[in-house]
């Protein structure tokens, strides 16, 4: 293939900001994609099974462990296609806090970063008006709500009935910053409340990048290249990543050559295509002098709790995740016994999942408690997990996908510390809840599916594997635009803070020119 | 792809070993003569996996999880067919089900002398409390749930108008009943 400015590997946030970023600067830009590129009218539908099904990767991952007892998404994947988890995120945009950024610094546990809140703040509002978030800032003042463009949403009803209980807890509660339009944006219409984000949103209301990023990176340019599939990138004489090889959606191999070459395949694909692209130059992996690459795997503490109140609220009704938001348990609190907090919201169910929500009931006991649905409501709680030693992505040994490439292998385990979190959030959410009315409740295992944090960025080589502009400390012309590139994980929702960093990086590299 | 299938599941041999055998109409009808514990005809390209006795089972394991009483059950919305869907798609779970069903028909077998879908209700159901616990026993019971409660008459059962497009749902901040409901007009 024609060689090339830039050729990106990965089409969620982080690559389909790139590949805006770079094609509108004029840049040639080629983004391959191992997933399908959707429509939303035409392959999205309100139904979560057939769209997890839809969503759900090509290709296996190992995890080495007990996968029920896992704090997290044992498939280590968001969802595939072109604008990857952005298809099917909960649009729950929240900046990282200041001490986020330093939590070694404040808090004495996990890392700093080698940026601080002060430097992200104008690549957070770009990619807040790239998104196109609705937040209460300024009524509501945190310094991890998006700064507008739009007004927030109006509480649900069953958002207003959450909002009483925290009251009456005094825990401050508001509406939650939502990368969902709240008036016409960017050319895309207001969300009208169909409550089914996560099936991927067909009338395009929410930040998904495939709406939002990926047509203005085509109509700049952009080359997207979906159903490819890349299996390593290779160097050339001096060290410098020379090409990006793939299969396309014939299967055919094919190598792209490009100046420069963006990896962007979230926290477990990553790190395995920098593992499997193994050199003379980098035995032990691609850009992993330091041995850091899929070491320091994050997550996050997420679990949730169901209720049932007296009352229908009919909750179905609003967007789901994050419509009500409390930011009180973020910070470190020494009365709770751990370092670093959570964050509680909203988030309501489909009938389905309300009705297996008590693995005991089947038979007339089952259908008695199914149709309590119209009175439920919920929260869902997300904390933070410090990066540790013994959390990390390699190469499984023995297990390849059906291109014969070895496939990722994930060690994660939930610390007493984790757990303990995990026990003071439902416990928060459980006050919240009954505070709200709710009498009956169903408490869920822990899980998230926010994977962060294998190629962490930091100023020195030795201890990090990108530099501050996500450029590899080792290969000067490999850059890393996703979660893996996050130092600590805090309690939020990745994507802001994936699209901030991708800007800040192309930034970077408009400035220094195509050829680093 | 199907025939290597039915090489490796004995089992759910027989209808399709029999469909490729019959041609169109014929091959539905007899399908459908099979099946005379569900209410409507299926159609006859569905990719059958289960055999007759098999499906039957499934059904009845099915009625059990989710009973028809009141309100509609399991039965009434074709549960049967979804979790065959299912377990076409999965290898692990063909695995599961080609040992579930034998060990539950097994069962029913020895104890009463006949196939679990053709025993009482009450039979039934105290042959399911002795295996409530089995992995085979939880997963049916999750697929029944997700195939009833996805589907019209599971949304009817619990009073949920169904998915929210196109329409979205704009009374959301008001309490349920306050705004009325914007049915789509002709013209």
């Amino acid at each position: 293939m024609p060689k090339v400015d830039a050729c990106i590997v990965g089409g969620g946030a982080g690559g389909a900001t790139a590949a805006m970023r770079l094609a509108e600067a004029g840049w040639s830009v080629v983004l391959i994609e191992a997933g399908p590129h959707w429509n939303p009218a035409r392959d999205f539908i309100n139904d979560l099974e057939v769209m997890n099904k839809k969503f759900e990767w090509d290709m296996p991952v190992v995890y080495n462990g007990n996968p029920a007892e896992a704090f997290i998404n044992t498939r280590g994947h968001t969802a595939w296609g072109v604008g990857g988890g952005t298809n099917h995120w909960t649009c729950a945009a929240l900046r990282l806090h200041p001490n986020d950024f330093r939590s070694k610094s404040t808090d004495g546990v996990g890392a700093d970063w080698p940026i601080t809140y002060e430097e992200m703040e104008p690549y957070y509002e770009m990619a807040e008006r790239q998104l196109g978030t609705a937040s209460p800032y300024p009524e509501v003042n945190f310094p991890q709500l998006a700064h507008g463009p739009m007004p927030a949403h109006q509480l649900s009803y069953a958002s207003q009935a959450l909002q009483k209980g925290c009251e009456k807890l005094g825990i401050r509660s508001f509406p939650g910053s939502s990368a969902v339009n709240s008036r016409p944006h960017d050319g895309r219409p207001p969300c009208n409340y169909c409550g089914f984000c996560q099936s991927g949103c067909m009338i395009r209301a929410n930040g998904n990048a495939l709406v939002t990023h990926i047509p203005r990176a085509e109509k700049a340019g952009a080359l997207i290249r979906a159903n490819c599939y890349a299996r390593e990138i290779l160097l050339d004489g001096t060290g410098r990543a020379n090409s990006v090889v793939y299969f396309d959606a014939q299967g055919r191999e094919q190598e792209q050559e490009a100046g420069v070459v963006i990896v962007a395949c979230y926290a477990v694909e990553t790190p395995r295509l920098l593992l499997n692209s193994k050199s003379s130059l980098f035995p032990e992996g691609l850009a992993n002098r330091s041995g850091l690459v899929g070491k320091n795997l994050l997550s996050h503490v997420t679990l949730r709790v169901i209720g049932v109140c007296e009352e229908p609220l009919d909750a179905f009704r609003g967007y789901p995740v994050e419509n009500l938001l409390t930011l009180d348990f973020y910070n470190t609190d020494p009365k709770r016994g751990f370092a670093r907090g959570y964050k509680v919201s909203s988030e309501y169910t489909t009938p389905g999942d309300f009705a297996s929500l008590d693995p005991s009931l089947w038979g007339a006991d089952l259908k008695k408690h199914a149709e309590q649905y119209r009175r439920h409501v919920g929260l869902v709680a997300i904390g933070e997990i410090l990066p540790n030693d013994e959390n990390y992505v390699t190469i499984d040994p023995v297990v390849k996908d059906k291109f014969r490439v070895p496939a990722a292998r994930i060690t994660h385990r939930a610390t007493d510390r984790d757990k303990e979190v995990a026990r003071q959030e439902s416990e928060t959410c459980k006050n919240i809840l009954e505070a709200a009315g709710a009498k009956k409740l169903f408490y869920s295992h822990p899980r998230s599916g926010h994977l962060m944090g294998t190629c962490r960025m930091g100023d020195n080589p030795k201890s990090s594997v990108v530099n501050r502009y996500s450029q590899s400390h080792d290969v000067k012309n490999l850059f890393l635009m996703d979660s893996s590139v996050f130092v600590t994980g805090g309690s939020v929702n990745p994507t802001l803070t994936i699209v901030a960093l991708a800007n800040h990086a192309c930034e970077h590299l408009i400035k220094n020119g195509r050829e680093l | 792809m199907k025939e290597s299938q039915n090489q490796k599941w004995p089992l759910y041999m027989g209808r399709r070993a029999f469909l490729t055998g019959a041609a169109g109409w014929g091959g539905a009808l007899a399908i459908s003569s099979l099946r005379a514990q569900t209410p409507a005809v299926r159609p006859p390209d569905r990719g059958a996996i289960f055999s007759s006795e098999a499906l039957a089972t499934v059904a009845a394991i099915a009625a059990q999880v989710i009973p028809r009483n009141q309100t509609p059950g399991a039965d009434d919305a074709h549960v049967a067919d979804y979790i065959e869907r299912q377990v076409t798609d999965s290898p692990r779970l063909q695995k599961l089900f080609l040992t579930g069903l034998k060990d539950l028909d097994d069962a029913s077998r020895k104890q009463w002398g006949r196939q679990f879908a053709k025993l009482t209700p009450a039979r039934q159901r105290t042959l399911l409390q002795s295996i409530q616990k089995s992995e085979f026993f939880r997963t049916v019971r999750v697929l029944t749930i997700r195939g009833f409660y996805n589907s019209p008459i599971g949304f009817q059962s619990v009073g949920y108008p169904g998915p929210g497009q196109p329409m979205g749902h704009r009374d959301f901040a008001q309490a349920p009943g306050s705004m009325p409901l914007m049915v789509p007009t002709k013209n």
